[in-house]
């Protein structure tokens, strides 16, 4: 049995369906035959017609409606169509999910999917990484699985979570990653995962550029160079602890995301460890994001816009040589 | 409201007009006559009314109430007012202009309530007044409570924006200096080529003191100096 990280995705929550009647999908196409722009829902209206629901296209409303129904005791899975139109969403994600919690003593036990990151041909709205910005704001717990399993697993584990969370699935890993089966149990939310182990040098990434730097740690191991690459999992909470043993062992830092370069999970990451593991540095920290630029269209240029093997293996080696 | 109106819940939204956003008028809020037009495009169904007139309140949202629990479209009630008293305490209102003032549905709707109470004899004066010395003297009250109430101490706030306390992100904690330094040499002690050679405490002391040379904010020539090459010794490789 073969299984993809889109099909993961997908079993979690007929799982959750089956396991919990509080439990319903909210978005835009989920519902009837259709399942979802990616199918992410596929099949799962005709099992639960009442719990797979359509909306109109106003993500502002339907995290808003999601809101109010935790509020009242579900546990609904918002699924944005693109992470980039969550943004419309923000005051509610932001504003009231993120600060009920805070503000009243009420958690606010929503998940909200979002299809993240860039694939071919694309473009500026239909590609961006939102977990940064998510990240940034209190009361919230944000998601970035990297492989079909921790799709699977933490997924189950959002909708368990008393307060919001910001689920990140990375498209491009849909078809592209599969796993033979599904695991009943993952790591703990909030633990980071090593991914790889090496001696030479840490490279912390999640979702889709963990499978990028793996491979960059594939190629560079043919060089006799043991790059150790660090899953965060979660970029909130942020695994420090494992981050800052990884940079023990090593000595070195590379942060690799795919969202924008400017602050975010990678200047954090750096913050952190710079901050409290100066002394573990035997170089200055480098990080690998997104060009400063809209995503591009063009298959070309949006695989020169985005951290990739190729530039992941440059990286390593110029901070491997100082 | 739209979602509202596709999902079909019982629902009663009243608008309650007062004519302003802060200072700024709804004729650079809207451009329809009536907000209650704005009803039949949600698939609601609006109705308008004085906001100071009691008896059309009750009828009106009376009535609306009734609809929608008996399974009408969602209900929209538009009730004018005038807000008569500025934003915040910090303002005094002044852009409402005196035509504003004039209109029927600038009356305070309190004392117009009351008087219509008492007009329909629903109530005679005295109990009337007794009711509103009763009311401010609760008012009062919950002023009062409020102050009593112990301020907040920075130093007691958990500071915590989650129900769920395990997850929450430590942004000033992680390893200590300490644990990290352990950390290295439980991996070293497990790895013989990964045991940094003798020599390297040496450098690292060279090392130090270079980069502390360097940070010197008079000699910044020195900052040109490799601090990287004196790390280079303590490499794993």
């Amino acid at each position: 049995m073969s299984i993809t990280y889109l099909e993961a995705i997908r079993e979690a929550q007929a799982k959750l369906l089956r396991d919990d009647d509080r439990v319903f999908i909210y978005g835009q196409d989920v519902g009837g035959a259709f399942g979802g722009a990616f199918k992410a829902t596929k099949g799962l209206a005709k099992e639960f017609p009442e719990r797979v629901l359509n909306t109109p296209i106003s993500e502002d409303a339907i995290v808003g409606t999601a809101i109010g129904a935790a509020m009242q005791g579900m546990r609904p899975i918002v699924e944005m169509q693109f992470a980039d139109f969550s943004s419309i969403a923000l005051n509610q994600i932001l504003n009231n999910a993120g600060t009920h919690y805070w503000r009243t003593g009420v958690p606010v036990p929503i998940t909200v999917r979002l299809p993240s990151g860039g694939t071919k041909g694309s473009g500026p709205f239909h590609s961006q990484s939102m977990e940064s910005l998510y990240a940034h704001y209190p009361g919230l717990i944000v998601m970035t699985p990297a492989t079909v399993e921790d799709a699977y697993t933490m997924l189950i584990e959002a909708v368990a979570i008393d307060d919001p969370v910001v689920y990140c699935e990375h498209k491009y890993l849909y078809y592209h990653l599969k796993a033979d089966k599904l695991p009943d149990k993952g790591l703990p939310t909030g633990r980071a995962r090593i991914a790889r182990e090496g001696r030479d040098l840490t490279i912390v990434s999640y979702s889709a550029m963990t499978q990028e730097s793996l491979a960059a740690a594939e190629e560079l191991a043919r060089e006799g160079l043991e790059v150790e690459v660090v899953d965060l999992r979660t970029v909130k909470p942020l695994d420090t602890d494992t981050v800052l043993a990884s940079v023990a062992r090593t000595g070195r830092l590379l942060c690799v995301g795919e969202s924008f370069p400017w602050g975010g999970t990678n200047a954090e990451v750096i913050a952190r460890v710079t901050s409290q593991g100066f002394h573990l540095l035997d170089a200055a920290p480098r990080r690998l994001n997104a060009k400063d630029t809209p995503i591009p269209y063009h298959p070309n240029l949006w695989s020169a816009h985005r951290p990739n093997a190729k530039n992941i293996v440059a990286k390593a080696r110029a901070l491997l040589r100082e | 409201m739209n979602i509202a109106a596709v999902e079909q819940v019982p629902l009663v939204v009243v608008a309650t007009n007062n004519h302003y956003a802060y200072s700024t008028p709804n004729d650079r809020e809207f451009a329809c006559d009536d907000l209650v037009e704005r009803a039949i495009g949600y698939g609601f169904e609006g109705y308008n009314l004085d906001g100071t007139d009691l008896a059309a309140c009750l009828d009106v949202i009376g009535g609306a109430v009734k609809r929608a629990r008996a399974g009408r479209p969602p209900q929209l009630v538009v009730a004018s007012v005038l807000r008569l008293s500025g934003h915040g305490e910090h303002d005094d209102a002044s852009y409402v202009s005196e035509e504003m003032k004039r209109q029927a549905f600038a009356r305070d709707c309190v004392k117009v309530a009351e008087q219509t109470i008492i007009e329909s004899n629903l109530l005679d004066p005295g109990h009337a007044g007794r009711m509103a010395q009763r009311r401010r003297r609760a008012g009062g009250r919950g002023s009062c409570h409020r102050s009593k109430e112990a301020v907040p101490e920075a130093d007691k706030e958990d500071w915590c924006a989650l129900s769920t306390r395990d997850l929450v992100d430590h942004v000033g904690r992680g390893m200590t200096k300490h644990e990290c330094r352990m950390s290295k040499e439980i991996k070293c002690s497990n790895d013989e080529r990964c045991r940094p050679p003798f020599w390297s405490f040496v450098f690292d002391i060279v090392s130090s003191f270079v980069i502390r040379i360097s940070s010197l904010p008079h000699e910044h020539h020195l900052s040109r100096s490799d601090p990287g090459s004196a790390g280079k010794t303590v490499a794993r490789r």
